[in-house]
């Protein structure tokens, strides 16, 4: 699957000693103990990892690499969740035991959790940047927090890999976007970044907790056999976003269901109808579309993802993002 | 008067004799403190080996003075002072008034006694945050004007570190932040040590870039600066008043008032406006009582969608999408 890249392994610890080894495996270097840099032959960029207090640690990454590369997570020595949130531009891709599961295609936010006992790879394409927040929690410390808003085993089902955990991608509250953004806008280097980054994981943190206490308790209910199909589907509509949409009895053929069955799933996993989702992730391709300079016209991206009339796409794109096309387009060749 | 002798630490061997000095004792992190003297919260938190963090929070019903003398001379007190009316720090006979845009920011050598002066009435917040010197040297030898100074500010026998300051508007919505959260959920921790790094490092950031202007501001111009500022917060949803206006309201000539507003706050009136307007409208929205057009509207915005657009500038996302996430 991974062909003759470039294959780094590294697995996380909770204390900052994890780093040195990724660093060597790479020809990396480690600055203060928590910036690794990586070296100009791989590409821009670097690592940043912290404990914040004991059990909670902080793992950012912020590359730009020359050529694509694979990373896999090994297992951990100890047992603690991992919370990231993805916000490159670029699509990348992660691997779950074997399933392919796409971060950040064509969003700009994603998230995810994963137990740290677990294996998974992700590849990241060349030149593009690749900018991840990571929060290491201990998990008894994560369900103390939590407390008794929500039964355990839900709460457990949900950080559990084993059980659906990438459902909750795609799901990032207001509050953890505006802290993502602003740290996002600052060097490793800066002066103040180590404070910062502290509070800025403090913070996400307590966001998250909020978010679990929160959480419709649907994971216990979906069985592993149901997840797949949908899966399958959403990486079907994301692949043919140029094409009308293809109507729930189709997909629901694909996922092997009912259609009433498919339509509850899809909804609950995708937080949308699988037609209302197929839109947002069409608009959204059309906005990276507009921006990249590849084209002449406004006219050409909507006909480039399934509009035929310039008018309707711009209604929908004007609904969905509250701004005109005009305002995110930059045209070609300047 | 109510005279309360006193001193802190980042370690928290002083919080029995000052819950004991205003008539009360020690309960976990709380200090409970009498009503007839304080109503409200005095709440401690070691935020890490090298930094402790006190709130408080509530009204003082009889005045008091706090004579602080501290027996450790090994870290730096860090005040973040919401103090309404005219709370006083007094050192060297000099006062110095606090309040939201007087001088609201204070950093002080553990070194050096002051006496703190509090006025039967005034609603105080107050975030203490008590760092290890060695820490705090750390903190700022990372910036470049005081590379070279460094070693000179923290020399007991030719210097003593102290700052009195006014807080970003930055750090004012940070704590405004803070005083919403449930003091009783455990998460309150949580989020109160998130507040205490965001904090320092947003006073860094605000040296980092920050002329010394005190020495070249004489008082009469900083006070009408602060004025002016609560003259905009005062009017904050009505359009701004243009710096022709507030130039005048001043006594200065509109390129002087502009000048003199930049050193002080570190912004242009116009965005001290602005910032405050949208967060003030965020958090309207947040509450989920009136829609962005409402919202829009009562801020004085020209249109939903230029609200929309000034929103997306700042916060990077648009109005419909933030509350769609809330």
């Amino acid at each position: 699957m991974l062909g003759d890249i470039l294959h780094i392994k590294y697995h996380y610890e909770m204390s900052v000693g994890w780093q040195q080894a990724l660093a060597e495996e790479m020809g990396a270097e480690v600055i203060n103990g928590t910036h690794l840099v990586l070296p100009e032959n791989l590409g821009i960029g670097g690592t940043f990892f912290l404990e914040v207090m004991p059990g909670l640690s902080l793992s950012l990454a912020d590359m730009t690499f020359d050529i694509p590369v694979a990373f896999t997570k090994l297992a951990s020595s100890a047992h603690f969740y991992q919370v990231c949130y993805d916000f490159s531009r670029g699509i990348s891709n992660r691997i779950v035991d074997g399933v392919d599961h796409p971060t950040a295609s064509q969003s700009k936010f994603e998230m995810g959790f994963t137990d740290s006992l677990k294996e998974g790879t992700i590849i990241l394409k060349e030149n593009e940047r690749y900018y991840s927040l990571c929060l290491l929690i201990e998990s008894q410390f994560f369900m103390s927090l939590v407390g008794d808003a929500r039964p355990k085993y839900l709460i457990k089902a949900l950080l559990d890999n084993a059980k659906n955990t990438w459902l909750v991608y795609n799901h990032i509250d207001s509050g953890t976007r505006l802290l993502l953004k602003k740290i996002k806008e600052r060097s490793f280097d800066d002066p103040s970044f180590e404070l910062l980054a502290k509070g800025t994981a403090l913070k996400i943190l307590t966001h998250l907790v909020k978010r679990v206490r929160k959480f419709d308790p649907f994971i216990g209910k979906l069985s592993p056999a149901d997840t797949p199909g949908i899966l399958k589907t959403s990486q079907y509509l994301r692949d043919n976003l140029q094409m009308d949409f293809p109507g729930v009895a189709v997909l629901a053929s694909m996922a092997g269901m009912s259609e009433s069955k498919y339509k509850k799933l899809f909804s609950k996993m995708m937080k949308g109808s699988p037609k209302s989702f197929f839109l947002q992730q069409k608009l959204l391709l059309a906005q990276n579309l507009l921006k990249s300079g590849n084209f002449n016209s406004i006219r050409e991206v909507a006909i480039e993802v399934g509009y035929s009339k310039p008018g309707y796409f711009s209604e929908a794109y004007k609904k969905a993002f509250g701004t005109c096309p005009k305002e995110a387009f930059v045209k070609t060749g300047i | 008067m109510k005279e309360v002798t006193h001193e802190y630490g980042v370690d928290l061997f002083w919080k029995e004799n000052l819950a004991k000095q205003l008539g009360g004792y020690v309960d976990g992190n709380y200090l409970r403190i009498p009503d007839i003297v304080h109503r409200g919260t005095h709440y401690v938190l070691p935020v890490d080996p090298f930094r402790t963090v006190f709130v408080i929070d509530g009204t003082y019903n009889q005045p008091v003075t706090f004579h602080q003398h501290n027996t450790k001379d090994d870290f730096i007190a860090v005040y973040f002072n919401l103090t309404e009316r005219n709370a006083m720090y007094v050192l060297d006979k000099v006062s110095k008034t606090i309040g939201r845009w007087n001088y609201n920011l204070a950093i002080m050598d553990s070194n050096l006694d002051a006496d703190y002066i509090i006025q039967e009435g005034d609603r105080t917040y107050m975030i203490c945050i008590f760092i290890a010197k060695t820490v705090f040297k750390n903190h700022l030898g990372r910036l470049p004007q005081f590379k070279d100074i460094l070693d000179f500010s923290f020399d007991r026998e030719k210097n003593t570190f102290i700052r009195f300051d006014r807080m970003s508007n930055e750090a004012w919505w940070l704590i405004d932040e803070l005083r919403r959260m449930d003091m009783t959920d455990p998460l309150y921790d949580v989020f109160l040590r998130g507040t205490v790094y965001a904090l320092i490092a947003d006073y860094m950031d605000h040296l980092a870039v920050q002329e010394v202007v005190n020495e070249k501001v004489n008082k009469a111009d900083m006070m009408a600066i602060i004025a002016s500022q609560s003259t905009l917060l005062a009017q904050i949803t009505r359009p701004f008043p243009g710096i022709a206006a507030l130039a005048a309201k001043a006594c200065m000539s509109a390129t002087r008032y502009k000048t003199l507003f930049k050193k002080i706050t570190g912004l242009s009136p116009k965005t001290f406006f602005l910032n405050n307007k949208l967060t003030l409208a965020k958090q309207t929205l947040e509450d989920g009582t009136e829609s962005i057009r409402e919202v829009a509207a009562r801020y004085s915005f020209a249109s939903a969608s230029h609200f929309s657009e000034l929103f997306k500038n700042t916060y990077g996302v648009a109005p419909k999408e933030h509350i769609s996430y809330l």
